[in-house]
């Protein structure tokens, strides 16, 4: 039983191809991807403000692609979270999450989103990764435009190496991530 | 009762016209608007307020091509935390693990822990530094920007003039700052820092002076012309000193 635990698994030339082909779909979908994020901003507090202006002229977000905020989470694939989420909102931000089809992503936009920030209390959330698997943290209060694009720019390089991670070529997200919560376990046992 | 005659399309003042019912002329009117701005980018716009740094051709559109172009930080801009290095030793930080930092901050996100300097140390024997912080740990994830804690420091010791934003992270351990990640930039000094008093001709007269001077403790004697003396009465409540000539 040990032994066989031990034994490397041994790669045929078909599964090397299969394995080259897959790799190289990833790659291009993973391009693809990155450069076409459908936002759904779920702004709740005074860092909308700020997201506003990066989406303005002066931080032009399309230059990445991502120019176009979807409001509806079934046509979107990048879940921003803008704001102080407190417990009532929690729910609904859950909602919005599992309604998002695959591939989606979740970036956690200023520090009340990610940690709570100074609402240490009851009410807050403390950070939104107790209930979504959140892919980038930005920081500040509210962030400045470049640290939203730099946030940005990092989940585009997450999404283009997605492929590297054990991501299956056709987008789906693997059912275990390290930091993944109840919610992935929840949502592994739909699919 | 007589009630005002119902709204037709034949007595409304605000009716629209013609024109405006098959919406093409204002329709036209926007794609010209749009247009205009169009050609103005495409050939250089006239926009006096455009303060960018690296920015290689001569165009004057408003968009910030960020990762290669920059916009320069008002020169109060609350950045990244740092920890000021020591004059005398750069590894070293300033602080002193007062603890006041961490008491005014809002959010709760600085944590120290405070040593002791051993009173044998040759290099701290005749200054007046105890403490020092064994750990100091920022949460610049929970960090609000009010820069509470660079005015509570009574030591000059945290700073927000690094003039970089935190960076955005992957994970919530990222931004765990410690003292390897914020001691860093210029060092920072003024006249009442205790490596400065030991540079003079003479020894301090006692190892704490400076600081916390006792009573009766470590007095300096005064310098007095010759044949002058100095009594002091200790049988009243306050000691009363007597200068005679």
């Amino acid at each position: 039983m040990a032994e066989l635990e031990v034994t490397p698994v041994i790669a045929t030339r078909r599964d090397e191809a299969m394995g080259f082909f897959q790799k190289m779909v990833s790659k291009g979908l993973g391009w693809a991807r990155k450069y076409s994020l459908f936002t759904y901003p779920f702004a709740t507090a005074c860092c909308g403000m700020e997201y506003m202006s990066v989406a303005a002229s002066r931080y032009d977000i399309a230059r990445f692609g991502a120019e176009f905020p979807r409001f509806s989470p079934r046509q979107a694939d990048l879940l921003m979270v803008v704001g102080t989420i407190n417990m009532k909102q929690a729910p609904i931000l859950k909602r919005v999450y599992e309604q998002m089809t695959e591939p989606k992503w979740v970036v956690s936009f200023g520090v009340c989103a990610s940690t709570g920030g100074f609402y240490d209390n009851y009410a807050v959330l403390q950070g939104i990764d107790r209930i979504l698997p959140v892919d980038v943290y930005i920081p500040g209060c509210p962030p400045r435009p470049e640290q939203v694009l730099d946030g940005l720019m990092l989940l585009q390089d997450k999404i283009q190496n997605e492929h590297d991670r054990g991501m299956h070529p056709l987008g789906n997200k693997p059912t275990h991530r390290p930091g993944a919560n109840d919610l992935m376990r929840d949502h592994s046992k739909i699919t | 009762m007589d009630h005002p005659p119902a709204l037709s399309e034949k007595n409304d003042p605000h009716a629209p016209d013609l024109r405006e019912r098959t919406f093409l002329p204002e329709l036209l009117k926007g794609l010209a608007i749009t247009a205009r701005h169009f050609f103005k980018n495409l050939l250089g716009t006239r926009d006096p307020n455009v303060h960018v740094l690296d920015r290689t051709g001569d165009s004057l559109v408003t968009t910030v091509q960020y990762p290669e172009e920059k916009v320069e930080y008002p020169p109060g801009y609350r950045g990244l935390h740092r920890l000021v290095p020591r004059a005398d030793d750069l590894s070293k930080p300033r602080c002193v693990a007062c603890y006041m930092c961490a008491t005014i901050c809002p959010a709760q996100c600085i944590y120290i822990e405070a040593g002791e300097y051993e009173g044998t140390d040759p290099s701290t024997a005749s200054r007046v530094i105890e403490k020092f912080p064994k750990q100091f740990v920022i949460d610049e994830l929970r960090c609000i920007v009010c820069g509470l804690c660079v005015d509570a420091c009574p030591k000059d010791a945290i700073r927000m003039d690094s003039g970089v934003h935190t960076p955005s992270e992957y994970t919530r351990q990222d931004f765990v700052y410690d003292i390897p990640k914020l001691l860093r930039g210029a060092p920072a000094s003024h006249p009442s820092d205790p490596w400065f008093k030991r540079g003079g001709s003479e020894q301090p007269h006692h190892v704490h002076k400076e600081a916390h001077t006792r009573i009766g403790e470590g007095l300096v004697q005064l310098k007095l012309p010759a044949g002058a003396r100095v009594e002091v009465d200790r049988t009243h409540p306050v000691a009363i000193t007597k200068f005679y000539k």
